[in-house]
């Protein structure tokens, strides 16, 4: 059977802003809103052009009331729209933790199970170019301890527009968290988009002697590590968590089963994070075991600090990593 | 006013009002496992507001909610299975009292949050008018919603956006025993809420008539105009903040005040016009009264046999008894 699948080269930015079209076009229910979302740049060219194609009415730039916008947006979804609301950092989500935490993510089981919130947030983490500590932050771990919360965390361009599809159409509220480096990423991406299912991770790299986890820009800084082990003959098995509630924890389990090494590569902090809950699952899972211990790679114990020199050593940097993987074998 | 509407008026409050002094009989048995915030003193307000609305307009509330669900015609039954924490309630056991949702008649729940779900019901409101419908968002809150600053961004957004609702400016004057100007260096909600641009007016919260005339042509005007509105009802509220006990005296809230509201309390003041109008209306009323009460006991005596033959299963401990230091 022929397959009427074409596909297109596109900046992250532009998958995205065609994501939100596509779903705009298809559903009427669906609406953005966000501060500055008509301005020229709309943010990193994700939102541009949206309100000359589906008029103010369906994308309207708002004011600085994050609480209150979040709470809007629960409101329009509760009543059966699916509106998508675009925030420039994670930082601004914690204006909106009322709304979000006690609001969004309780009112399905506070009604019964009677009442839907198909809201998304949109938000972007922050990384150099002295972000520094209130542009930064990486608070997805946060989100994914709320149950109710779906966390959904592209890492590619073709993946990005798929599962912000995904996210629109869920019943729950999603927060899709994207990060700065992807806006750098251009890639194929095949048209038309089809959503792809929530909680399903990928293989981005086979292997057998270690399982990299890997998030967002990560997955790119995953891969970079790979190649290095590679040559010392390491070969490391990447997965793509792409969302981290729902987690897939199956495949997890599967992979680290059969390596019995594992990394984890998380946009956040080291602590109390995604590593700490791969650990979780392994300690909890019968007959799983680690022949070495887990390496957690992540954001040094402090927020990103602005200036160039302490924000470089902040973040891994790849060669160190390497050598602190080599060490385990 | 047509006696038939006042009637009405009536009979809704009477529900209201049997219901909690029930729910607070029934408390001391403790099987009503859960906090309950009563309205006793401020049923016109519900009642009249709700009576104004259209069953397709949806209604937000707050942690104080039984008035506003039976106000807008939500299930009696399904109410009290609720704060016997039973499957079949209305909100299947999940929600409790201060969380009431009837979609039938579009109750859409409350928040426990203070001024929480006051941008919700904006966001209703949006949706509600990007639908294309004629339909508004009735937001309740108390005075202590205006301590928040969500309902300052709500007010903007409301007349930013144009949306269609109605602000319900609830003051009883008091955040549990806090007043209102202790919190509130400025009292005149409805000068606040037209410096954001929302039209106001504030009634006496304890003349159901009022209110109801009141809110009638403001919702029209809501519906034509797809502008927003506030109405400051001034109420008071006769029994505890929490719990079916009182909250007078030294420290708390002053006696006086108790004697000066409830010579104003509402159902009285609302049967004595409908006697004053209808020759035959203490028959009416009393007619009324027995029809209402005997729904209710019929309702609140099948719930607690449910709970009882759940509880034979479940085997949940006896609670202890409430804390007399307490109030
Ligand atoms: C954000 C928040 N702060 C504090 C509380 C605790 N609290 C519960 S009800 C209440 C009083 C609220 O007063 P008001 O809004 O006037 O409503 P009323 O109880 O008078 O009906 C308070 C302070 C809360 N539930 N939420
Ligand atoms: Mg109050």
């Amino acid at each position: 059977m022929e397959e009427h699948i074409t596909s297109k080269r596109m900046s992250f930015g532009e998958a995205i802003r065609m994501a939100i079209s596509q779903a705009m076009e298809s559903d009427e229910r669906v609406f953005a809103y966000g501060q500055g979302i008509n301005d020229p740049g709309g943010f990193f060219g994700s939102t541009v052009g949206l309100s000359d194609k589906f008029s103010e009415v369906r994308c309207f730039d708002v004011p600085l009331s994050e609480d209150s916008l979040i709470g809007m947006g629960v409101g329009a979804a509760i009543q059966g729209r699916r509106p998508i609301y675009v925030a420039l950092r994670f930082d601004f989500l914690l204006l909106m933790m009322n709304q979000i935490v006690n609001h969004a993510a309780k009112w399905p089981l506070m009604s019964g199970y009677q009442s839907t919130v198909p809201l998304t947030i949109r938000c972007i983490i922050g990384k150099d170019w002295g972000q520094a500590a209130q542009h930064s932050g990486a608070y997805h771990a946060m989100f994914a301890h709320v149950p109710g919360l779906e966390v959904v965390m592209p890492s590619s361009v073709n993946d990005a527009p798929r599962l912000l599809l995904a996210s629109i159409q869920s019943d729950l509220p999603t927060i899709f968290v994207e990060s700065k480096p992807l806006y750098e990423l251009t890639g194929e991406v095949e048209l038309p988009i089809e959503p792809s299912p929530l909680g399903q991770a990928s293989i981005v790299r086979e292997g057998d002697d270690i399982t990299f986890v890997a998030i967002s820009h990560m997955v790119e800084f995953a891969k970079g590590v790979a190649q290095d082990l590679a040559e010392k003959n390491i070969q490391a098995k990447i997965l793509d968590l792409r969302t981290l509630s729902p987690l897939d924890e199956k495949q997890i389990i599967t992979s680290v089963n059969r390596t019995g090494r594992v990394a984890v590569f998380d946009v956040g902090w080291q602590k109390f994070g995604l590593a700490s809950e791969v650990s979780r699952l392994i300690c909890m899972t019968p007959a799983c075991r680690l022949i070495s211990p887990l390496v957690s790679v992540g954001q040094k114990w402090e927020h990103s600090p602005g200036g160039c020199f302490r924000e470089h050593e902040h973040y891994p940097i790849q060669q160190q990593v390497v050598t602190e993987i080599l060490r385990l074998f | 006013m047509e006696i038939d509407t006042m009637l009405t008026l009536y009979r809704r409050m009477f529900l209201i009002r049997s219901v909690e002094e029930r729910i607070k009989a029934e408390y001391q048995n403790r099987n009503i496992r859960m906090a309950v915030h009563l309205s006793i003193g401020q049923e016109a307000v519900a009642a009249g507001v709700l009576l104004a609305a259209r069953p397709t307009d949806c209604c937000l509330s707050t942690h104080r909610c039984h008035a506003h669900y039976l106000g807008k015609g939500g299930n009696l039954q399904e109410m009290i299975d609720e704060l016997y924490s039973l499957e079949t309630g209305c909100s299947r056991g999940y929600g409790g009292s201060m969380h009431l949702f009837d979609k039938k008649v579009n109750m859409w729940g409350s928040s426990s949050i203070v001024g929480g779900s006051i941008p919700i019901a904006v966001g209703m409101g949006l949706a509600l008018k990007q639908a294309g419908t004629d339909s508004l968002s009735i937001s309740f809150m108390g005075d202590g919603g205006g301590d928040e600053g969500a309902f300052y961004e709500s007010l903007n957004l409301a007349a930013l956006l144009a949306v269609p609702v109605m602000f319900v400016f609830e003051n009883n004057r008091y955040s549990t025993i806090t007043p209102q100007a202790k919190r509130q260096a400025a009292l005149d909600v409805i000068l606040k809420a037209r410096s954001f641009g929302v039209e106001g007016v504030s009634v006496d919260g304890n003349d159901a008539v009022q209110v109801y005339e009141t809110c009638l042509p403001a919702m029209d005007n809501i519906r034509q105009r797809q502008r927003p509105f506030l109405i400051e009802a001034v109420t008071y509220r006769l029994c505890a903040h929490v719990g079916p006990g009182s909250d007078f005296g030294p420290g708390r809230r002053p006696e006086t005040e108790l004697e000066e509201w409830r010579s104003r309390e509402p159902l009285g003041r609302l049967a004595s016009r409908i006697i004053h109008e209808r020759p035959n209306g203490a028959a009416l009323i009393s007619a009324a009264q027995a029809h209402v009460l005997a729904e209710v006991d019929t309702v609140f005596e099948s719930a607690k046999r449910r709970f009882d033959e759940v509880n034979a299963r479940v085997g949940l401990a006896a609670p202890k008894p409430p804390d007399p230091s307490r109030v």
